[in-house]
């Protein structure tokens, strides 16, 4: 601007500034503009690619996530650990009769839950995948497996057991995680069933 | 000044548009409390299983009655809780009891560390609290659930095998709860689990 050596000659008086004038006429030039735009472009798309990319669910309704599964698993496990599969006003204690009958197709009128298809029962929508499974150790030894009610004995044993026949009923119910793929968002709950501690999963995808 | 010159003015544009898209998302990342990129080894979802979990472990022990037996655990000779060292609390496992072991079952095969602090009301009418388990400070995203337990003066404390002494709560002088109230209630204890992952 023309202004160099204003400070080394000191706030003297107002020296009338000179206007530089445009080095270039108008109009004649316009330099690299196509490969320039190109390269402007690309970063802007690449960087808003990686925006829709690194925030989770941005794109919610138009692909798959697991996002709207953990409150709705999360759900399932307290509503079946608190309430359906026994009474509200003893939390965690599971009725004998109503756990059974969950993954039964006949229900007793007492039970809190009804319908005939697990997602009918636990309350949530037809389309959603779901899977409820009831691990406990009833024989106190080895390790824990999938619960089983002996019919024939009234009683729930484990899955590997010699009582637990096919005409008695294992206690999970739903299509499996394991075979189907994909992301899957499961909630487990412990509850007392028949005096001892079970494990209740909720698997959903 | 007016120029035609138009050098790198497209490249700038994208520069700066993806400035303000990338510093958008960072803004929008720390308004957030927890993200599942928040610098944690555990997410919002695992701790609420671990809360839940701890809840309903307490929920079936009180139910089945294993939750006071483990309050009761007292052993009156050495004035603290059975098998325990000299600190008088269990560090390295659970208790020898019901309750202990369904903590084992559920905790301890998974690699999670709790404690478990009872609190009560001490002898001045303030709140008293002692340690059943103490595992080591919890880490950050430590989660915690509790459950009340109402002592009565009548109610016996147990033995290391978990039977009943035939010594009531009243009677004994080593209790680590006093007597509290002027009825039939001797003190209520309320049991905290603390859960976090290692």
């Amino acid at each position: 601007m023309g202004q160099s050596g204003s400070y080394a000659r000191g706030r003297d008086a107002a020296r009338p500034r000179v206007e530089s004038a445009g080095s270039t006429p108008p109009g004649s030039e316009r330099g690299q503009t196509t490969l320039d735009f190109a390269t402007g472009i690309s970063i802007f798309l690449l960087s808003l690619a990686f925006v829709l990319v690194f925030v989770p669910g941005m794109l919610q309704p138009f692909t798959g996530g697991t996002q709207d599964d953990t409150p709705a698993s999360d759900r399932v496990a307290d509503d079946l650990s608190q309430r359906l599969l026994g009474d509200a006003g003893e939390p965690y204690a599971l009725d004998r009769e109503c756990t059974r009958a969950l993954f039964q197709s006949s229900v007793p009128g007492r039970c809190a839950f009804d319908g005939s298809s697990l997602e009918q029962r636990v309350g949530v929508v037809d389309y959603a995948h779901v899977n409820v499974t009831l691990r406990g150790n009833v024989t106190g030894t080895d390790g824990t497996d999938i619960l089983c009610w002996d019919a024939g004995g009234e009683a729930y044993v484990e899955r590997g057991d010699a009582a637990c026949d096919a005409s008695d009923t294992l206690l999970t119910r739903g299509p499996n995680p394991v075979t189907t793929g994909g992301k899957t968002v499961s909630a487990r709950r412990v509850a007392l069933l028949d005096g001892h501690d079970v494990t209740i999963e909720v698997v959903m995808w | 000044m007016v120029t035609d010159d138009r050098g790198q003015a497209h490249t700038l544009e994208g520069v700066v548009a993806s400035l303000v898209l990338l510093s958008a998302v960072i803004f929008a990342l720390e308004m957030t409390a927890v993200t599942p990129l928040s610098a944690s080894t555990s997410s919002q979802h695992l701790e609420n299983q671990q809360e839940s979990t701890a809840r309903g472990i307490l929920g079936s022990a009180a139910e089945s009655g294993a939750l006071k037996q483990s309050v009761l655990f007292w052993n009156e000779t050495s004035e603290q809780f059975h098998n325990t060292s000299a600190v008088g609390y269990y560090t390295s496992g659970p208790p020898p009891n019901e309750f202990g072991r369904m903590l084992n079952r559920s905790f301890d095969r998974q690699g999670i560390a709790y404690n478990v602090y009872l609190g009560f009301t001490s002898a001045g009418g303030g709140r008293g609290d002692t340690r059943l388990v103490y595992q080591g400070r919890p880490s950050d995203n430590a989660v915690r659930a509790t459950w009340t337990v109402p002592v009565f003066e009548n109610d016996q404390i147990y033995d290391h095998e978990g039977q009943p002494t035939g010594t009531t709560v009243a009677e004994s002088s080593s209790f680590y709860a006093s007597n509290a109230g002027d009825g039939a209630v001797y003190n209520v204890v309320r049991v905290e689990v603390v859960v976090w992952r290692i």
